[in-house]
């Protein structure tokens, strides 16, 4: 063995001895038959023993990804004699990344990224290596990953490992909520009780009661700067029918200019009156409008699970003094209807052009371990968040999380749809919206206006692809729609 | 021999080593002091000014990097990166307190000012980060930026201006050590160069001296031995004797007189020698003679001849060998024998040439090769002796004896393979059961005999001729090939007659399976000459040792149970069991006593009457065979109509009951002139020869009406061979005969067989009027075999009529006649002509229809 290899064996060991001490502990089941497979490849001459899998993430997934210290590479590279080398890619669509990369075999992308990254042939079909490997990817408790036909599949092909269950949240301020004053007036002004907001007209309601910026509290914080700007349109969009409101119709002609996508975009950009001033800037993203949160400046911000683990931190100011609720809905003949999505959903990806893509994909295997990602996901301040249903139920994590926002966090997946557009040209698609979304919520444009132009952008880019091309991604897509995952209820 | 004074080369060469090796020892050692002296000097300047100062850089690079954490924590665009940077900001904020803490007590020894200013400096700076990390923490960023603005870089340029002075004196110290302990190391270098030039003169010297010494006495010893060597006269070699030198000297002088009086004796020995030789050489001419001879003689031989030494190495080869092996000689002489005799166990080679050796004949005929293929030779190895009889060369000959072996082959192949198919014939097929039969015995196992025959190959080689006939074996033996087991043996018996030797069994069971797999390779027709051929087999399996322990009996209770599957509808296999046997036993009994049965008018003809279904007017009667034997008592048609089928008695019988019957008619005709008589016909009589013209004759001779006679055959008739019936039949429609299909609903009841034959009658068998009061489908049938009967413009004769209620049925569904024990049993000729010609039947309801005619009282 090299001196190198020694040198970095013994500093993997020591900082593992150190820093994880009795915490450690070998994969379970999934990880040991993945380590096994490695071994095997490596016996049968497959591959050499001093392999290399190069893997490439964005600035802060490393640490997220392969532990403090990279103790989970240190791990997987002492067991396996695989080595890892990982990179880091800027803060741009996969489908970039890959390009400009196309020498790695493993990298993170969105759920709502896959169908390009698929249909431009960049990521792998995992189906076979699933077969070839006996690795089944199943949502059953209590161990299973959470929702995998939302956030691994497309149609039938598995292009993605779940490593990140990113569905959206609502935060509010218990301790404003709870104050027999603001109680009151609330009751005063509006006649009736101040709750936890059911349909997003409710939750305009609080955040306008709340939004005091003489005194620097604003009443909300969501995010609406341009990249982002779907995210947190889609729910109010897709909450406007039952079972929810498609974007297009059976021939791909766009349904978001219909009264429907303009009562969405009235109200997504109805809160930018009661967001701090800047909340349209560049760049303004969740990491403007958690801290605002967290220094107890805002009374409402909505974010992934991630926001619960920063928020309950021993350092937070506002620990203690929020709460976290399922995002409202809107209410079609008496009936709630409510729709989330995973908004990012970092999810591992094998390149086809990567040189180790079996070993990429046990890797994988290995990483998502229900055992071995509880590394992952327990990392402190880390952005990846439960994505198995035992993560739900983990001690550590209900203490980092909290136990409310575990609960709400499982429950939200039942009405979970899958995110994007589902077309090859998504990032196009998406990139129009969130464009016209800006602009109305800058106040350039019309609510009716912005859908309208949407609409005609998104029929350019629909020929632009080629309608008959995209019609088999389209019926793959609402077929998606229905949820082929339901786990039964007792384990959320 | 040691003279006084001597002092030899070896003690000479020990001084002069010795002394060099002192030498060398001492420049080494003086080497090694100075060395150490520079490296000793090296280490004090490394310890007491290049450490320090390399500290000094670690700690500034340390203070860079912490202050560049520093400044991207405020500038983080992403709060998830907050934690870990914040981790490592901590980590290494508590690091560098540590070497601070330790670098500052180093400095404290030699600028305790400096030291003082450090830590001060340090302390402001470490607050500031804390203060930047825990505001961090609570993600206020724009607080980090404050701090950094506002103070921290003070702090920090302190830190490191505080630490560059310190770095330059220290270098100042550290350059100036370094360029003294320069100085030092250049004066020793020179005193070292000095001493190693004086060391390297001694040496030179003495080894001078030394050579010199040695080349001069060699040099005399050269000049006396090349005088030696040219014959000329040398004298005394003078050397003084004190070493090795002047001994070899004195040897050399000795050796010299010894060569001179040897090489007087070599000159009188030569000459004795080329007189010998002279006289060798003629015995060797004579000899040569002899060998040419001998040698034209092995050359043309046409057996292959090899002489190879008694070690085993070839030596010679002829033609005729070369050819035979289909080798050149270059790739044998000098070969080991062993690898040229090619026997397949090298063990054989070497025990043919022990036995050669010991002087016995050693004899092969084996397979080989040559260029062309294979071939086969006989090796023969003996041994060449010497006068004295010992063993001088071994001698092989090689014949080609492929034409042999060939004949021989296919002699044993004819005697043993079936040459149409290829597979066992019977002489292998009972060696092959013989031996599977010793191995269950020997196992504790079981053996199957599985005799097959194939149910319609007679009718493919009369009509399509026996080429297409075997072609059909041929195929018939690749389908039982592939369907059988691998160790199970299909051999050919004769004709369409198959044996299936299935060894190794555990159960019986396994011979059922094999059985249910040859059935199933026939599913698929055969396709000979772009003609799909049908055809299945019935076989008949015996296991040893349940049904025989003997291979013969095995063979021959397999042969009974395909019979019995033949009987049972074929296209089946049978296993072979007791009841089998015992009914092989009783056929063969019922056949010898049915022999001359007729001769001793053991048969007799009984008539079942024919009635009109609307009328209840009796119109004819089926003739119907009996047999009374003495020995077994009234033997059923059932158990001995089969037999005589088997045996080919039914075609006499057969003859006599259409002789008896058609006299018998022409009595009664004088009564009831349309009377009608029906005779069943067998299908082994129908297709005999010369059926229609004995038809013929009989009602000539007789005198019958043609439409009178009524044959009645079964469908099964139709089955097989539908050309040839389809002729009988139009001969004998045209004779004017009446045709009657039997037992209809029993077999095939094909519709297409009303509508291609001649038929006029149609015959529902009892079993469906059996039933036809409670049996909702069997009234259907008979209804729709109404129908179609009448749609076709057939007769229906309804059998097995008992009661009122079914002639009523069959009455209201327009039945034309009826016949069953409804109006009687069958009776003798006189009986039937007393009660039942010219006769009429009450119909169930009562009808009286006014005719002139017997009533019947039944």
């Amino acid at each position: 063995m090299a001196r190198n290899q020694w040198l970095r064996m013994t500093i993997g060991l020591s900082w593992l001895a150190v820093s994880i001490g009795p915490s450690i502990s070998l994969a379970g089941e999934q990880g040991e038959r993945a380590l096994a497979a490695v071994k095997a490849m490596i016996a049968a001459g497959e591959v050499r023993k001093d392999a290399t899998i190069k893997v490439a993430f964005k600035s802060g997934n490393i640490a997220a990804l392969l532990g403090p210290g990279l103790e989970l590479q240190n791990d997987w590279e002492q067991r396996t004699g695989v080595m890892i080398n990982a990179r880091v890619i800027p803060q741009q669509p996969a489908l970039l990344n890959l390009k400009a990369n196309p020498d790695i075999d493993l990298t993170v992308a969105r759920t709502h990224e896959f169908p390009d990254l698929l249909e431009q042939g960049l990521v792998e079909d995992l189906t076979p290596m699933a077969k070839q490997f006996g690795f089944t990817i199943d949502g059953n408790p209590p161990k299973g990953y959470i929702r995998p036909r939302l956030q691994a599949y497309v149609g039938d092909k598995l292009v993605a490992i779940p490593a990140d269950g990113d569905i959206l949240m609502l935060y509010l301020r218990l301790d404003m909520l709870e104050s027999p004053v603001e109680k009151a007036a609330f009751r005063k002004i509006h006649g009736r009780e101040l709750a936890i907001p059911k349909t997003w007209q409710d939750y305009e309601q609080l955040i306008q009661f709340f939004h005091r910026p003489q005194q620097g509290m604003y009443g909300s914080a969501e995010q609406r700067e341009r990249e982002s700007a779907w995210m947190l349109w889609m729910p109010r969009y897709l909450s406007q029918g039952y079972p929810q409101r498609k974007l297009f119709d059976d021939k791909l002609t766009p349904l978001i200019d219909s009264p429907a996508g303009i009562a969405a975009t009235e109200s997504y950009i109805r809160t930018v009156r009661y967001s701090p001033p800047d909340i349209l800037g560049d760049g303004k993203d969740y990491s403007y409008t958690l801290p605002l949160f967290m220094q107890g400046k805002v009374f409402a911000t909505m974010f992934t699970i991630a926001g619960a683990k920063l928020l309950n931190s021993a350092a937070s100011p506002v620990r203690g003094k929020f709460t976290t609720v399922p995002i409202p809905g809107t209410r079609i003949d008496k009936r709630l209807v409510r729709r989330n999505l995973p908004i990012y959903g970092n999810n591992l990806v094998v390149s086809t052009k990567g040189a180790q893509r079996k070993l990429a994909f046990l890797f994988t295997m290995w990483l998502t371990d229900p055992d071995t990602s509880l590394r992952t996901v327990g990392v402190k301040g880390g952005f990846t968040d439960p994505f198995r249903w035992n993560h739900v139920n983990d001690a550590r994590l209900r203490e980092m999380y909290t136990d409310e926002a575990l609960a709400v966090f499982a429950k939200e997946w039942d009405i979970a749809v899958l995110p994007g557009t589902g077309l090859p040209g998504d990032g196009d698609y998406l990139d129009a919206l969130n464009q016209h979304l800006w602009l109305a919520a800058s106040g350039k444009q019309s609510a009716a206006e912005a859908m309208r132009r949407t609409a005609q952008e998104w029929d350019k880019i629909t020929q632009r692809q080629g309608r008959e091309k995209l019609l088999p991604w389209l019926k793959t897509f609402n077929a998606g729609l229905v949820n082929s995952d339901a786990a039964p209820a007792a384990a959320k | 021999m040691k003279l006084p004074g001597r002092f030899g080369l070896l003690p000479q060469l020990l001084v002069g080593f010795a002394g060099a090796g002192v030498l060398v020892l001492i420049l080494l050692f003086s080497g090694n002091r100075m060395l150490e002296s520079s490296s000793e000097r090296l280490v004090d300047t490394l310890e007491r000014h290049v450490r320090p100062l390399a500290r000094l850089h670690g700690l500034q690079a340390r203070v860079g990097n912490l202050r560049n954490m520093e400044l991207e924590l405020g500038h983080l665009d992403d709060v998830f990166a907050l934690q870990s940077h914040i981790a490592r900001l901590r980590s290494e904020i508590s690091t560098l307190d540590r070497e601070i803490g330790a670098f500052s007590i180093v400095l404290g020894k030699q600028a305790p000012n400096e030291a003082q200013r450090l830590a001060g400096h340090w302390r402001e700076y470490r607050s500031r980060l804390e203060a930047q990390a825990r505001l961090a923490a609570e993600m206020d960023l724009a607080g980090v930026r404050g701090i950094t603005a506002a103070g921290s870089h003070i702090s920090y340029l302190s830190i490191q201006a505080l630490l560059t002075e310190v770095a330059e004196q220290t270098e100042t110290a550290a350059d100036a050590a370094y360029q003294k302990a320069t100085r030092e190391q250049q004066a020793q270098r020179k005193e070292f160069l000095w001493l190693v030039l004086l060391g390297g003169m001694v040496i030179f010297i003495g080894l001078a001296y030394s050579g010199q010494s040695v080349v001069r006495r060699v040099g005399i010893l050269h000049e006396h031995a090349q005088k030696l060597a040219a014959g000329e006269e040398s004298g005394n070699i003078v050397i003084a004797r004190h070493d090795e030198i002047g001994d070899l000297a004195e040897a050399f002088g000795t050796m010299r007189q010894q060569v001179l009086t040897r090489e007087t004796a070599l000159r009188a020995s030569q000459v004795e020698l080329e007189q010998r030789v002279h006289e060798r050489t003629a015995d060797l001419k004579s000899a040569n003679r002899r060998l040419v001879r001998f040698s034209q003689v092995v050359e043309q031989n046409p057996v292959g001849i090899l002489i190879a030494r008694i070690g085993g190495t070839v030596e010679f080869v002829n033609p005729a060998f070369c050819r035979i092996t289909g080798r050149i000689p270059e790739d044998i002489i000098e070969q080991p024998l062993i690898e040229i005799m090619r026997t397949a166990d090298p063990l054989d080679a070497d025990n043919a040439m022990r036995v050669a050796i010991s002087g016995s004949i050693w004899e092969i005929e084996q397979p080989s090769r040559r260029g062309d293929g294979a071939y086969w030779e006989r090796l023969r190895l003996g041994s060449v002796h010497d006068e004295k009889g010992r063993p001088t060369h071994l001698l092989l000959s090689c014949e080609d004896i492929t034409e042999q072996r060939t004949q021989m082959e296919k002699i044993t192949y004819q005697a043993h393979y079936d040459l149409l198919t290829g597979l066992p014939n019977r002489v292998l097929a009972n060696d092959r059961l013989i031996q599977a039969v010793s191995r269950a015995r020997r196992d504790g196992g079981k053996a199957g005999a599985m005799y097959l025959d194939l149910d319609n190959f007679k009718e493919v080689n009369d009509t399509l001729g026996h080429a297409v006939g075997d072609a059909l074996l041929r195929q018939v033996a690749q389908r039982l090939t592939a369907a059988v087991r691998g160790e199970d043996v299909v051999a050919r018996l004769g004709g369409d007659e198959f044996l299936i030797v299935a060894g190794g069994l555990v159960h019986g069971d396994e011979a059922a399976a094999v059985a249910e797999k040859v059935i199933a390779a026939f599913a698929e027709p055969f396709m000979v000459d772009d003609r799909e051929l049908t055809s299945s087999p019935s076989i008949g399996i015996a296991i040893y040792p349940d049904d025989g322990t003997e291979p013969m009996v095995l063979l021959r209770n397999a042969d009974l149970a395909m019979y019995e599957a033949k009987d049972s509808g074929r296209n089946m296999y049978r296993f072979y069991n007791r009841s089998i046997h015992d009914l092989s036993l009783q056929r063969l009994e019922i056949g010898r006593c049915l022999r001359g049965a007729l001769e001793r008018h053991e048969l007799h003809v009984v008539y079942h009457p024919l009635v009109r279904a609307d009328s209840g007017c009796i119109i004819g009667s089926e003739a119907l065979l009996r047999w009374n034997s003495p020995e077994l008592g009234e033997v059923q048609p059932s158990t001995f109509i089969p037999v005589a089928e088997q045996n080919g008695l039914i075609v006499d019988l057969g003859r006599w009951v259409l002789r008896e019957a058609c006299a018998t008619l022409a009595r009664w005709r004088l009564q009831q002139d349309a009377f009608v008589m029906a005779v069943n016909v067998s299908p082994r009589q129908f297709r005999s020869s010369g059926f229609v013209a004995m038809v013929r004759d009989c009602l000539t001779e007789f005198d019958v009406p043609p439409r009178q006679l009524e044959i009645e055959i079964t469908e099964g008739l139709l089955l097989r061979n539908q050309g040839e019936v389809r002729v009988i039949l139009e001969e004998l429609h045209d004779l004017g005969v009446r045709l009657s299909m039997d037992d209809f609903g029993t077999g095939y009841s094909s519709l297409s067989y009303l509508r291609e034959f001649p038929f006029h009658t149609v015959k529902i068998d009892r079993s469906f009027i059996n039933d036809v009061s409670e049996d909702r489908s069997d009234r259907a049938l008979v209804i729709a075999a109404v129908r179609m009967a009448q749609a076709l413009g057939l007769q229906i004769i309804a059998e097995g009529v008992e009661t009122d209620e079914q002639w009523s049925f069959l009455m209201a569904q327009d039945c034309d006649i009826l016949q069953g024990f409804r109006f009687g049993q069958p009776v003798t000729e006189s009986n039937f002509g007393k009660t039942w010609v010219n006769a009429r039947v009450v119909r169930p309801d009562g009808d009286p229809v006014a005719r002139d005619l017997p009533f019947i009282p039944v």
